[in-house]
């Protein structure tokens, strides 16, 4: 209709209505004449308007208002939202709703952005973005935000990632003009984690300050990945004002809303975009830093785009005239209009970026040299590089036990084998691998059973190849950790068969070489079995077997034939092939169904069931009673459980049956054997180191070194080996308790809390965590953060840690009985015949402190208990019980000296027992024959051993023995060092008692304001003692008379 | 309207002196002014349970503008010119919260969806489809962009004739008009299909 014609419509429309009803249809006929169009327009909308009185008079708004109030009420503060407790909203996107929540499950923060709901209508973009996002955060690249994941609840779909405390780069360039360094800085770790994310063929898209989140330490953290491309298919909805290309007319005006500065001329023209937008919308951001302003701006998104299609930026040295050169050629070349020109990969821009860094850094150098003391801080404040980000400390012995325990044969399995290529360097100038190289890992697929007999169903077959495959040095396995996390973020059950489809997934998402797929059919009695290497990538044929096995007896075997074969075809060389050359089915068995149980009991040991696993192991090993293999998991089930003398045990029948393992398998029996059978830390430190060359991709030989290296208190070493273990497996959350605990050892506290945000970062979780945050603690005096420790401990670890922790915190502060009552409560919840070794020490914790506090109990029938169970790994201090309290001897010198030799007798070569207990029982008794001076002699063999398990027993004990010898000086100095290494055992007691000591010493010395200052201090932290402690009442004795 | 005592000229002189840069913040702003709106006007009327039948609603009034404006951060060039933005998301966010109930009422392709969350969402409250309004609407802003406008500002934001007349500076009269002219026509299209 014209739009006369509508005026005139509306015209008489609304005059009709100033007309009485029943005179409208006059009227209307009247005016219109001969018009019939106009009139039965007019007169359909008169009728209609008779009819539409309500129409439209509730608001829309009371049409979704439930879908709206759902939502809502669904995510107020405090709402539970799954296994997640919403905090507060911390914002609102065009994608959705950000609110900042807990996990009540992993005890963490994270944000959980609630997508609108637009979002849910296209369901292959939101898949597509969804495998993207969680592509980018399978990099596990440090500055790119780990999601931990999606999920969908009650009609909205959610992202759940890793909480950042810090500012978006946006609000910090607002705040303040960023310094050359810290742009540097920043511009590296973002270009970092593209330079990944690249590599994994993922393109950002949207890179813009508001997407780059800088934590308070100068992290630096991606965010959105895969999200631009959503909304960008998503164009038409207005909400999506966050997306970069689209334009948005949100009025007839034509308003364009978001932000379009970062776009790349190909994205302003509607071009496919591909990595070379991530580095001309980081050029952009770069140049915005430095400059103050962004390169292209028009004042309005049009003109913008405009710009960035036609026009030059501004050069950079005209606005800043102290930007070096090279950076400013850095910064046009990646801001070239024209894509073939910018920089090809992020890679390259990450390369000149570096090398500026380095060189300005260089200079800066020379110029403090020269002009010592100038302005130093400054390119320090902003350093954290991805390189850096490390952890730290130590702490309890009991808990690295557990750690390597546990995973330690998961690893192992996983672990492994390298592919080592013959002509790498036609890979990659040809871009196709007819080999495997060293640098590749691959995926065993579960085998394809077409039999119909179980037997070969789940991961028999697939277990037994794992071993065959491991052996050589030439493969590399991908581990089991890694498989489990990948399937965690693809939103699959863990224990989902991978079959070759998941496996393919799992290569392209981990950017894995190879899949190798095994598949067994019938043909009549006998069985064929094809193995086939296949490209992670494109899925192309890389190499493949087929063999024939007559009969099912022969199976095992023809799987071994067939997998030496096909690492042939895969490129090893002869003399590894030789080498490594253990026949499958002697390797594992030659009993099926015992290698049917065995990968049962595994899959079951990898979900973390020691329980469910045991019986199955232990029925394999009666079917087959020389299944070595079954022997080692048997050993490490036991150690899971917390029965180590079973542990040993077990890996004494591995080990005598070792000669008909692989090499690899071989070695690990015989690190096992050293570590729970003879305790010998020498002979198993060979066998780690072996492993170690052999196997560089292990990551359970430098974590079971590392742990030998920490109970003997070699701290930096022991650090080292666990850094190397995280760098092989990084998805394994013990080493990073173990960590962490050795940096609390060396007092770097700070680093130890944030190696364990780190493990959190990375959705990993393990009790020992919240043990270690809650030593931090104590060691801090943080009572605030010891009370948030204690119960989460409460909730998420269960009652017993709880109160073993609070009672170490009571025997801390001298509350002797309500530590008494807590280990005695703790004791009795977990069912006191238990195989847990921590169970049995229980009560001889209680003992000790009573012991130090000037109770003397018999208490050698706990420890002869205690021992039994744990043996080589108890913490050596239950040997010292019986022996001393504070100052007076108590307890039977001779009976620990008895029980010492029997351990050395059974365990000659242990080292725990050589280096700390057969010294510390030495020296007691020594002491309760009043010859301190000898004591102190035997104490001098515990000294190169000192911050390992026996923490501060070996100091405190000389301690005493110049006390008795009244060397005042020389006693000072021995509880000196206790203070000054609190975090060797942070909740000890024995760190009060060394402030007593220290008083005591010092009034020997005659330093009397010294030692009033150590009464002071010792009492102020036992203000809370239970008031008729001897050695409480001692003190207090001693310190009037100092008065 | 909360704050009456600000004369709206003043506000628009000041956002012009704000509306240098960055836009893509005040969006941001905008967009979580809207979403709390709406989550505001969607608690309100199921509280009242359709005590009569309108919304009392002070949707996106000064208030909300003026917390933008606080903000410094306001690229919008005058207050009519925000509040028709404000309306159109909000017409946006309404018609595709319809459309996924839609979907649901259907039975489509959310077959995955807990039975309980499907049945909390009660039958429609209106009797047309919102969609189809919404497509008829595009029509009508074709003749006159004006009455898809006062349809937007009345019907999807939920403000009252005066607040209507106040954002597009016309009188309370004109508003009730093209309201007027609007519902017919609307609702005819609404019943021919």
């Amino acid at each position: 209709m014209a739009d006369e014609k509508w005026q005139k419509v509306r015209e008489i429309f609304d005059s009709a209505l100033r007309h009485k009803p029943d005179e409208r249809r006059r009227f209307v006929n009247e005016v219109c004449g001969d018009d019939k169009t106009l009139l039965a327009e007019v007169e359909s909308l008169l009728s209609s308007h008779d009819s539409a009185e309500s129409f439209m008079e509730t608001p829309a708004v009371a049409e979704v208002a439930h879908m709206i109030e759902i939502k809502i009420k669904k995510l107020e503060a405090g709402k539970r939202f799954g296994y997640y407790e919403i905090i507060n909203q911390i914002g609102v996107g065009g994608m959705g709703e950000v609110y900042l929540a807990r996990d009540k499950k992993l005890d963490r923060k994270v944000a959980i952005k609630i997508l609108n709901e637009e979002f849910n209508e296209d369901q292959s973009h939101l898949q597509r973005f969804v495998s993207e996002a969680k592509a980018a955060s399978a990099l596990n690249h440090p500055n790119i935000l780990t999601i931990y994941e999606f999920g969908e609840a009650e009609d909205a779909r959610f992202i759940v990632s890793e909480y950042i405390e810090g500012k978006t780069l946006r609000e910090i360039i607002r705040e303040s003009k960023l310094t050359l360094p810290q742009i540097l800085d920043i511009s590296i770790q973002i270009t970092g984690a593209l330079s990944a994310a690249h590599k994994a063929h993922l393109v950002h898209r949207d890179i813009k300050p508001e997407n780059i989140m800088i934590r308070p330490d100068g992290y630096v953290k991606v965010l959105d990945f895969g999200l631009a491309k959503l909304v960008e298919q998503k164009n038409k909805s207005i909400l999506s004002l966050e997306e970069p290309t689209v334009r948005q007319n949100l009025t007839a005006k034509g308003v364009i809303v978001g932000t379009v500065n970062y776009m790349s001329p190909e994205q302003a023209k509607g071009e496919r975009v591909d990595e070379r937008t991530d580095i001309f919308s980081l050029g952009v951001l770069v140049y915005e830093m430095l400059a103050g302003k962004p390169p292209f701006d028009g004042g309005n998104a049009i003109e913008t785009m405009g710009s960035i299609l036609n026009k030059e930026p501004v050069p950079l040295s005209r606005l800043t005239p102290e930007v070096p050169h090279e950076v400013e050629r850095i910064i046009n070349k990646a801001l070239r209009k024209d894509r073939e020109q910018r920089y090809q990969t992020a890679k390259d821009l990450l390369i000149d970026l570096t090398g500026v860094r380095q060189d300005l850094e260089f200079q800066n150098k020379l110029e403090r040299t020269a002009t010592p003391d100038r302005k130093e801080a400054k390119t320090q404040v902003f350093n954290p590089t991805t390189s850096d980000i490390t952890p730290h400390p130590t702490s309890s012995a009991e808990y690295i036990i557990n750690s390597i325990k546990h995973h330690k044969r998961l690893a192992v399995l996983g672990l492994v084998s390298l592919l080592i290529a013959s002509i790498a360097l036609s890979f990659f100038v040809f871009n196709r691998s007819p080999v495997l190289t060293e640098k590749d890992t691959i995926l065993l697929a579960d085998f394809v059973n077409t039999t119909g007999d179980a037997t070969f169903d789940g991961s028999t077959l697939k277990q037994a190849l794992a071993v065959q495959l491991r052996q050589t040095p030439f493969l590399h396995l991908f581990p089991e950790e890694g498989v489990r996390e990948t399937l965690r973020y693809m939103g699959q059950p863990e224990d989902e068969h991978i079959t070759p489809q998941v496996g393919r997934e799992i290569c392209r998402r981990r950017g894995l070489k190879a899949l190798l797929v095994g598949t067994i059919a019938s043909l009549g009695r006998d069985y064929a079995i094809t193995l086939e290497a296949l490209n992670g990538q494109t899925g192309e044929t890389i190499a493949s077997q087929q063999i024939q096995a007559e009969g099912k007896e022969q199976v095992l075997k023809a799987l071994g034939q067939a997998a030496l074969e096909l690492r042939k075809q895969l490129g090893e060389s002869l003399s590894t092939l030789q080498k490594y050359d253990a026949p499958i089915e002697q390797a594992t068995t030659s009993s099926l169904e015992a290698l049917n149980l065995y990968s049962k009991g595994l899959e079951l040991q990898y979900r973390g069931d020691a329980k469910g696993a045991l019986p199955l192991l232990n029925r394999a090993v009666e079917l087959d009673p020389n299944f070595a293999e079954a022997y080692l998991w048997l050993s490490w089930t036991y150690v899971n459980l917390g029965d180590n003398g079973k542990a040993g045990d077990f890996a004494a029948k591995a080990y005598s049956l070792r000669d008909r393992v692989t090499e690899l398998e071989k070695l690990h029996i015989d690190e096992i054997y050293h570590l729970f059978t003879t305790g010998d830390f020498e002979k198993q430190k060979e066998a780690d180191e072996l492993i170690k060359r052999l196997y560089p991709n292990d990551s359970l030989a430098p974590a079971s070194l590392g742990y030998g290296y920490l109970r003997i208190g070699q701290l930096e070493q022991a650090l080292t080996e666990f850094r190397e273990a995280i760098r092989t497996n990084p998805n394994e959350s013990h080493y990073y308790g173990n960590v962490s605990d050795i940096l609390i050892r060396l007092n770097r506290f700070d680093e130890a809390r944030e190696t364990i945000k780190q493990a959190q970062t990375r959705n990993l979780g393990h009790p020992g965590y919240r043990r270690f945050l809650y030593l931090i603690g104590l060691a801090q005096g943080d009572a605030t953060e010891v009370q948030r420790q204690l119960e989460a401990i409460r909730k998420i670890d269960g009652e017993r840690r709880a109160l073993t922790a609070e009672a170490g915190a009571s025997v801390f502060s001298g509350r002797w009985r309500k530590a008494q009552e807590l280990y005695h409560r703790a004791a009795q919840l977990s069912g006191t015949p238990s195989p847990s070794g921590t169970n049995a020490i229980l009560p001889v914790a209680a003992t000790i402190a009573g012991a130090l506090f000037g109770f003397c109990q018999p208490a050698t029938n706990d420890v002869r208990q205690a021992l039994t169970i744990s043996r080589l790994n108890s913490p050596v201090q239950i040997l010292y019980v019986p022996v001393l309290a504070d100052g007076s001897l108590c307890g039977d010198a001779d009976e620990a000296q008895k029980l010492a030799d029997e351990q050395l007798r059974r365990y000659p070569n242990a080292t725990l027992l050589n280096v700390y207990s057969e010294p510390i029982v030495r020296a007691a008794t020594a002491l309760q024959r009043n010859r301190a001076d000898q004591a102190i002699e035997f104490l001098n063999a515990a000294i190169p051993y000192e911050g390992g398990f026996a923490a501060f027993w070996p100091d405190y004990l000389r301690g005493q023995a110049y006390l008795r010898l009244r060397r005042g000086d020389e006693a000072a100095a021995e509880f000196q060092k206790i203070l000054d290494h609190r975090g060797w055992d942070p909740a000890s007691p024995m760190y009060p008692l060394a402030h007593l000591g220290r008083a005591r010493a010092l009034s020997l010395a005659g330093d009397l304001t010294g030692s009033r200052k150590s009464y002071q201090d010792f009492f102020a932290l036992w203000k809370d003692a239970d008031s008729d402690l001897p050695v409480l009442i001692d003190a207090r004795k001693q310190y009037e008379q100092l008065k | 309207m909360t704050d009456k005592a600000r004369p709206s000229s003043e506000i628009t002189e000041e956002l012009r002196d704000w509306s240098d840069n960055r836009r893509d913040d005040s969006a941001d702003a905008l967009l979580k002014l809207v979403y709390t709106e709406l989550h505001r006007q969607a608690h309100r009327y199921l509280q009242k349970e359709r005590v009569g039948h309108t919304l009392q609603t002070t949707a996106l009034v000064n208030e909300a503008y003026l917390k933008l404006v606080e903000q410094k951060s306001v690229a919008w060039e005058s207050r009519s010119h925000f509040y028709a933005i404000a309306a159109t998301m909000m017409r946006r966010i309404l018609i595709d919260y319809a459309k996924t109930k839609h979907r649901i009422r259907r039975g489509g392709i959310h077959s995955d969806l807990p039975l309980e969350n499907a049945l909390t969402i009660r039958v429609s409250e209106t009797d047309f489809d919102l969609l189809a309004l919404d497509e008829a609407l595009n029509r009508l802003a074709a003749k006159e962009a004006q009455l898809a406008k006062v349809v937007e500002l009345r019907f999807f934001s939920g403000l009252d004739v005066v607040e209507t007349a106040k954002v597009l500076g016309l009188s309370e009269s004109t508003i009730k008009r093209d309201w007027r002219m609007a519902k017919a026509w609307l609702r005819r299209e609404l019943t021919r299909s």
